[in-house]
């Protein structure tokens, strides 16, 4: 009986959050948007046929038409292949180094949170440190001893991005932790685990999806930058930040827009869209809080 | 007070130490070492190779070699570039002032934009232009920074032929301030951009909370024009939280310089860091990182003792 009753009620606050979420306009439009782009980035190049990686011997620098909407490259490579698989390691980028940012930094913050103590203190002192630094510079500097490749830059990108997990999940573990159905848990003789499981991460963890709409926008910026200076994704893969990067030379830049404006368009509506959504996901959770 | 800014003085030590020891162990386990350059003679001897090693000290324990590098760098040498065999000091010291000229010069431009928007959505909160500047916010922050600054020289240097695309002046021999000043425009706008919409968020949040203060009331009830109560009463309360944004916007505003430094060939420690990348010039990369963190450190604190000052409520929390 409890747990139907439970689940009916979880389902119920969910619905509730969609339904205020629906009424969001410019997250709308943002989930909208997010799912063209989505559309065009990993089914678009499948339904085509697109080839980044090969050189059309001969054609370089060839103009915008015709089979190629876009163009070539200066290696004879399809420009809208580029951009759309350039699209595609953006996101997928950005979703998995936020993934490894949530495996370090919520169960860091949910422990700090929960048994306090000189646990709490060493992650919370760590989580100042890493807010205090520039985590560029940080970023380069691990990108140039590991090396640079798209798996290396999704990891330090997620290592990078772990307090911010864990300050978010530390004050609501903080809070929640006070109220009275966690003290009857425990009063009943409940194991640590299971009051964790049970009562203090579905009640601590609504904001957590905030952040993860905000920690993706900005890792897809990070591994953006980073390609941009040569430091992130390697080429012959595509990136948007390796395409601007490739096209930073004073003829590309002056006379060939068309290399360059797409792929910054489309990062611009990635994030964009990203942080919408994230916007109108934090007012329907809670309007007050501060993320 | 004094107390306040021992704690903190503290904490900015123990956070440098905890930094240097990070830096100097990466730095240790990357690969490439200053002998590198010596292997690429193939006539070297093995026993000239330790030789080397033990003058430059790498035969110690790597604890050893740590207190060393410590030790030179409180006496603020950075050791020897790998590439150019000069000083890092020298070769930061040379680039630093033109990076605190490019952040503090957007850093300067973000909050004349910003914070009069932020009052102004403050003060009609929830209206057309409240909703705009809002969505505007969003979209500035949206942009990266490498994006503008290719499309800024794209637009007003190569079509429009007002500003000049690159570099800090035209030629090495006249130096003027104009030409300066025309070189500083796109990247200063460029990086004030990535400011501007965290500014205005805090104005304008700040701004709302101090103007449904009792004394608000007081002012008004008392008679005084709006503008008054806004621009004399409330404004210096708001104003004081926008003191810690500019403590946590340092480490953006460093990250953001690298990139908009490299995107117009500003020549500071940002295009440095990135070319002594490209060349895996260690000693180059950690000098940099460490003389960032000190920077950063030393604004943090003295945003911290500033607050301490101006709201005497954080020197007890």
């Amino acid at each position: 009986m409890g747990m139907i009753k439970k689940q009916d009620k979880a389902r119920s606050y969910y619905a509730d959050v969609f339904q205020k979420f629906r009424r969001h306009r410019m997250a709308m439009v943002g989930l909208y948007v997010i799912t063209l782009v989505l559309l065009a980035v990993f089914v678009l190049p499948l339904l085509l046929g697109l080839d980044p990686i090969t050189s059309t011997r001969g054609k370089a620098f060839l103009l915008p038409g015709g089979e190629f909407p876009l163009g070539l490259d200066g290696l004879g490579r399809d420009n809208l292949a580029r951009l759309l698989y350039g699209g595609r390691t953006s996101i997928q980028v950005g979703l998995l180094s936020t993934a490894v940012s949530i495996l370090i930094g919520v169960p860091l913050g949910l422990c700090a949170g929960y048994f306090r103590g000189w646990f709490e203190a060493l992650v919370m002192r760590l989580v100042d440190i890493f807010m205090s630094f520039p985590s560029m510079i940080l970023i380069l500097v691990l990108v140039s001893v590991v090396g640079p490749s798209i798996w290396s830059v999704t990891l330090i990108i997620g290592i990078m991005g772990w307090p911010d997990f864990a300050r978010i999940i530390y004050g609501n573990v903080l809070s929640v932790s006070q109220k009275e159905y966690v003290e009857g848990a425990r009063a009943v003789g409940a194991t640590h685990p299971r009051i964790i499981r049970d009562y203090i991460l579905p009640n601590a963890f609504s904001p957590v999806l905030v952040t993860i709409t905000y920690r993706t926008a900005s890792a897809i910026l990070q591994e953006a930058a980073l390609s941009y200076l040569g430091m992130g994704v390697q080429p012959p893969a595509a990136s948007l930040g390796n395409i601007l990067n490739t096209a930073q030379s004073l003829t590309t830049l002056t006379m060939r827009p068309w290399f360059w404006m797409p792929p910054g368009i489309l990062l611009v509506l990635i994030v964009l869209s990203i942080n919408f959504i994230g916007d109108g996901m934090r007012d329907a959770l809670d309007p007050k809080m501060k993320v | 007070m004094a107390k306040y800014i021992v704690r903190r003085l503290l904490l900015g030590v123990l956070t440098f130490f905890g930094i240097t020891v990070i830096v100097f162990f990466m730095s240790y386990l990357a690969p490439g070492s200053p002998l590198d350059y010596l292997l690429a003679d193939p006539t070297i001897s093995a026993e000239e190779l330790t030789r080397r090693a033990a003058q430059l000290g790498l035969d110690r324990p790597v604890y050893v070699q740590y207190f060393s590098w410590l030790g030179q760098l409180l006496q603020g040498n950075l050791g020897f570039s790998y590439r150019t065999y000069r000083s890092v000091t020298e070769m930061i010291g040379e680039r630093l002032g033109n990076t605190l000229l490019l952040t503090f010069s957007s850093l300067f431009l973000a909050y004349l934009v910003a914070i009069p928007i932020g009052i102004h959505s403050a003060r009609k909160p929830y209206s057309t232009s409240d909703f705009v500047s809002a969505a505007g916010a969003l979209v500035v922050m949206a942009l990266p920074g490498f994006f503008v600054g290719m499309f800024f020289i794209y637009l007003f240097s190569a079509k429009l032929g007002w500003l000049p695309m690159s570099g800090m002046y035209s030629s090495n021999a006249s130096k003027s301030v104009l030409d300066l000043l025309s070189h500083l425009a796109m990247p200063a706008v460029c990086l004030a951009m990535q400011q501007i919409g965290n500014v205005m968020r805090q104005m304008r949040s700040s701004m709302l909370e101090v103007l449904s203060e009792d004394y608000i009331r007081t002012a008004r009830s008392e008679g005084l024009s709006e503008r008054r109560v806004v621009y004399t009463h409330a404004l210096r309360n708001a104003l004081t939280p926008m003191v810690t944004l500019f403590g946590s916007s340092l480490p953006f505003l460093v990250g953001g310089a690298v990139v908009t430094e490299q995107v117009f060939s500003w020549p500071g420690i940002g295009g440095l860091m990135v070319s002594s990348i490209t060349t895996r010039d260690y000693p180059v990369i950690i000098g940099i990182t460490v003389v960032v963190a000190v920077a950063v450190l030393v604004g943090n604190l003295l945003v911290d003792i500033t607050y301490g000052i101006l709201d005497p409520k954080v020197r007890y929390s």
